[in-house]
């Protein structure tokens, strides 16, 4: 199948249309009717891909909107507990660019963590006391503790992680799995977006980071609200019924086909793929998303939180039920990450909302058999200063935007768990073995999926584009 | 002076490249002439006579020209020297042929029969000539090796092995010299020596051609066979030369792998040093594991076997997805197959035998949620690819459970939520192959698990997950 706009086109105009329309004789309309008819073959399940055997068939994404802090998390510093109040040494800063935030600052004064670390489980992960699910766990996830990254401010380091790019107009990289593997339920979204907030004041989030960019517009993320409208506009108005619908969307059709022949503009094909994929989803969507079946002990190992629509621990138990269902890429954010002042009393309300509905989602897949062809995802956007912003104390410390390294954590099919891969140095400031990039993380994602991402490309304005730009490298060593 | 002296071996050269293009232009006249030779017999054709003799003229200056041309190319040398001579002889016969022709038509010395018996030889000259020159462009089996594969009876072309194992392939035999044979030796072999370089054995690569050594062991730089790789397209020393396949960034990559690392013949991979390009390079020569590279960490475990099942028929899929089944192909390389009913939740054992046609092919098969009962399991027994089985919610039983005993290389078996119990834990003892099995909400009991986890010590058998509440700590 031709993955470029510009061919698509010329296909359609050169096969089948000029076939068949400019009356060159009977001949011709049969040599058309033996040549394939790209319009259908699309119609439901746009594939390029899988380029070799995949391990997983789907992805949930934690995404940690705002950056939570590595070293309060995962990235144990002692270090950092030794030279407290010290100034971070400018041989270990190497001119690293700072935020406006605390760029003016006369000092970095070096910060530890206020939070207990130990080693748990039989990989001996160092988890701090802020997670303390996490430490159920232990043994379940593939931390990655060198990540970094290129841009030192949220919008463009949280595009970048979306996108590969950090400014925005490229597609998600839950777009790209849309397009290249299409989607085994036709009745939902390829890719599906949940947005749950922390705390107040977050970091804005935007419709960019699950745009589909240039690729066709059905592979756009859809976002499902909490409450009873999950979609909107998704259910008929009143008076209008479920079969004077599917007539106007018949007919509808017909007028958009008879135009599409004009004016060749895929974004018409996309459009009447949306209109049936959204009648679809006017059954599919009440029916998935109805969590009132769930029994209590669901509810209990979600906690709380979990009845309350809109939460990230509802959204969790939304991600299962979608990862049920086949969704290819599901993917969550979180708000409410950005510690640059009182972290320790903030950080532990976003760790509780997150900590104990993340490790749930991860149990409940497992049980359930379906973490072994998931792949989940948690981590932000960048790292956190291994200095406070702002005056440091024994009770109170900020801490600002750091891109040079971070902690995320990975589990699923073809991951291997129960360990921790790359190190950082030991003022937690810069990797010392095994960096990974984000373009590395995004080409292992697509590597699971059975996605070469050199590989996967789309054509746009004279220019070949992928998720991964022109860099990314498969992490082989955390695969299984 | 010395201009002088160059320009006109120049101007040689000029001429004698000029010898495959002329050379068709005394094929193509001397050939209508023949045909208007037999055709001007019939009185309805008398009216040809006149052009005969105007093409018999172009056809003796075209063949004599080409003649010469050809001398001149002979002279670069090259080329194989029985057939040159062959070629030369016949050429030249030929021309004179032409020449007789011509000047008997002018002067009207024609005996009875004299045009169509010598056009019949010219045919038949330029036939063989024409062959010859081929051979020795193309080499001497350029076609009868196509020929005679059409007939079934050509000497079985060398298939090479496929490299299974990277490390142990020999860098010369297995990944060095199939890049020459494709895009060197047509023009450097015992038949046609192109700068009297032959490529076709290692003595001979390594002794090189007239300008001498071509390879120079561990100075890649200085290898006059890596430096005309590198030329520009333009350049007259590039080589292959424009207009020939190229060699991929690739092999080139391994060749400058191979000379750097010594140029030697009997070397295994393992054996020689390599950087990170050279890796990922060579483990990409390795077949199977669905695309997947090895790394130095070990090779990424492919659930699949690396077989090739055939390619699935139309109607078959169509058969499925007209079900709303839905048909992903898994590895495009090796045509494996899953199959998923999640948009079809009716799907029952009467629709079961849909999957038999593609039972080679299937390697994931999803029917959690639907209506199949312990009858559906005889049939997806036949499906012995089967490499992942979910099950879940429905409600086949432990009796069935015997007929999966098939399935060699069944590693996940999910059965959530359904009515299996102890016994049907007993007959999944026998399933060595299982790596994950999930039996959450299942009615088998712990000590049914117990039992099965002791039978099969390498699989993890899933009753369930707990989460230990804690008290969330206090702001400090």
């Amino acid at each position: 199948m031709s993955n470029d706009l510009q061919d698509q086109v010329h296909d359609q105009m050169s096969r089948r249309t000029f076939l068949t329309n400019s009356g060159i004789g009977l001949g011709a309309a049969a040599l058309s009717a033996i040549l394939p008819n790209t319009a259908q073959a699309s119609e439901s399940n746009h594939k390029i891909g899988p380029h070799f055997a995949p391990k997983v068939k789907r992805v949930i994404y934690l995404h940690q909107s705002g950056a939570p802090s590595q070293l309060e998390t995962f990235d144990y510093k002692p270090k950092l507990e030794a030279m407290w109040g010290q100034n971070l040494p400018e041989s270990i800063r190497g001119g690293q660019r700072l935020t406006g935030m605390s760029a003016g600052q006369s000092s970095f004064p070096l910060a530890a963590s206020a939070f207990k670390f130990a080693q748990y489980g039989k990989s001996r992960a160092w988890i701090s006391d802020l997670l303390p699910y996490h430490k159920q766990i232990a043994d379940e996830l593939c931390f990655v503790k060198s990540m970094h990254t290129e841009h030192i401010n949220h919008d463009p380091a949280i595009t970048f992680i979306q996108t590969g790019n950090q400014i925005g107009g490229r597609p998600s990289m839950g777009s790209w799995m849309s397009y290249g593997l299409g989607s085994e339920n036709q009745n939902l979204p390829a890719f599906v977006v949940l947005l749950s907030r922390g705390r107040a004041g977050d970091q804005p989030l935007y419709a960019k980071l699950w745009s589909n960019g240039f690729i066709p517009s059905v592979h756009q993320g859809v976002v499902f609200r909490s409450g009873i409208d999950p979609v909107y506009y998704l259910n008929n108005p009143n008076g209008i019924d479920k079969s004077s619908r599917r007539n106007m969307l018949s007919a509808l059709s017909k007028l958009s086909e008879d135009q599409y022949k004009q004016v060749l503009d895929p974004e018409l094909d996309s459009r009447m793929k949306q209109y049936e994929m959204a009648y679809r989803m006017q059954s599919s969507v009440p029916e998935t998303l109805d969590i009132s079946k769930e029994p209590d002990s669901v509810f209990n190992m979600y906690g709380p939180d979990s009845r309350i629509p809109g939460t990230f621990a509802a959204n969790c138990l939304l991600a299962r039920k979608l990862a049920e269902k086949d969704v290819r890429f599901i993917q969550l954010y979180h708000q409410g990450w950005d510690q640059h002042g009182n972290l320790p009393k903030d950080i532990q309300i976003m760790a509780k909302s997150v900590d104990q509905a993340s490790v749930a989602l991860i149990k409940d897949l497992k049980q359930r058999g379906l973490l072994d062809d998931t792949l989940v995802v948690w981590g932000g956007e960048f790292g956190r200063t291994n200095y406070s912003q702002g005056k440091l104390t024994k009770e109170n410390y900020g801490r600002d935007h750091h891109p040079r390294c971070f902690s995320i954590y990975m589990t699923g099919g073809g991951i291997k768990r129960g360990i921790s891969y790359g190190e950082t140095d030991e003022f937690g400031y810069n990797i010392t073995k095994d960096p990974v990039h984000i373009h590395d993380l995004q080409a292992t994602i697509m590597h699971l999926m059975g996605i070469d991402h050199e590989q996967l490309t789309f054509k746009f304005q004279g220019r070949r584009y992928r998720l991964t730009d022109v860099a990314g490298k498969v992490v082989k060593p955390i695969l299984t | 002076m010395v201009l002088l002296k160059v320009s006109p071996s120049n101007f040689e050269i000029l001429i004698g490249r000029l010898h495959p293009l002329v050379i068709h232009l005394p094929i193509g006249i001397l050939l209508l002439v023949a045909l208007f030779e037999f055709l001007a017999r019939k009185e309805k054709y008398t009216v040809l006579r006149p052009a005969i003799i105007k093409m018999a003229f172009w056809g003796m200056i075209s063949a004599i020209f080409s003649c010469v041309a050809g001398y001149l190319l002979s002279k670069s040398g090259g080329y194989e020297k029985d057939l040159l001579v062959w070629h030369k002889w016949f050429g030249i016969v030929l021309a004179v042929i032409a020449t007789a022709f011509y000047i008997f038509k002018k002067i009207e010395k024609e005996f009875k029969q004299f045009g169509i018996v010598s056009s019949a030889i010219f045919t038949i000259m330029l036939a063989v000539t024409g062959h010859l020159g081929g051979a020795l462009t193309h080499g001497e089996d350029f076609l009868t090796q196509p020929l005679l594969s059409l007939l079934g009876s050509a000497p079985v072309k060398v298939v090479r092995k496929p490299i299974t194992n990277i490390n142990e392939a020999l860098v010369y035999n297995d990944i060095i010299k199939p890049v020459l044979e494709q895009k060197c030796v047509q023009c450097h072999n015992s038949q046609k020596q192109k700068g009297n370089l032959r490529m076709d054995t290692p003595e001979l690569l390594l002794k090189g051609g007239e300008h001498g050594k071509i390879i120079l062991a561990g100075n890649t730089n200085e290898s006059e066979i890596y430096k005309r790789l590198l030329l520009s397209e333009e350049d007259e020393h590039r080589m292959p030369p424009k207009g020939k396949t190229q060699l991929t960034e690739q092999e080139i990559v391994l060749l400058q792998w191979w000379i750097q690392t010594g140029a030697a013949m009997d070397k295994k991979v393992a054996n020689l040093a390599k950087d990170d390009k050279v890796k990922t390079i060579l483990a990409s020569l390795q077949v199977g594991a669905g695309g997947q590279e090895t790394n130095e960490y070990g090779k990424e475990v492919s659930e699949f076997l690396e077989e090739k099942v055939p390619n699935l028929a139309t109607k078959d899929i169509e058969s499925l997805t007209k079900m709303n089944i839905s048909v992903d192909v898994l590895s495009p390389k090796n045509g494996w197959v899953s199959i998923n009913t999640v948009n079809n939740t009716g799907f029952n054992d009467a629709q079961i035998g849909l999957l038999l046609p593609l039972k080679l092919q299937i390697v994931w098969l999803n029917l959690g949620d639907s209506q199949i009962t312990g009858i559906s399991l005889k049939t997806i027994g036949e499906l012995i690819n089967l490499t992942r089985l979910n099950l879940e919610n429905t409600s086949v039983s432990d009796a069935g459970l015997q007929n999966l005993s098939k399935l060699k290389n069944l590693q996940y078996l999910n059965l959530v939520n359904t009515p299996i119990t102890n016994a049907g834990l007993e007959i999944l003892k026998e399933f060595k192959s299982l790596k994950k099995v999930y039996l959450w909400q299942s009615k088998a009991t712990l000590v049914g698990v117990e039992a099965l986890r002791k039978a099969l010590p390498n699989s993890e058998i899933n009753i369930g997950e707990e989460l230990i509440t804690i008290k969330p700590i206090e702001s400090k």
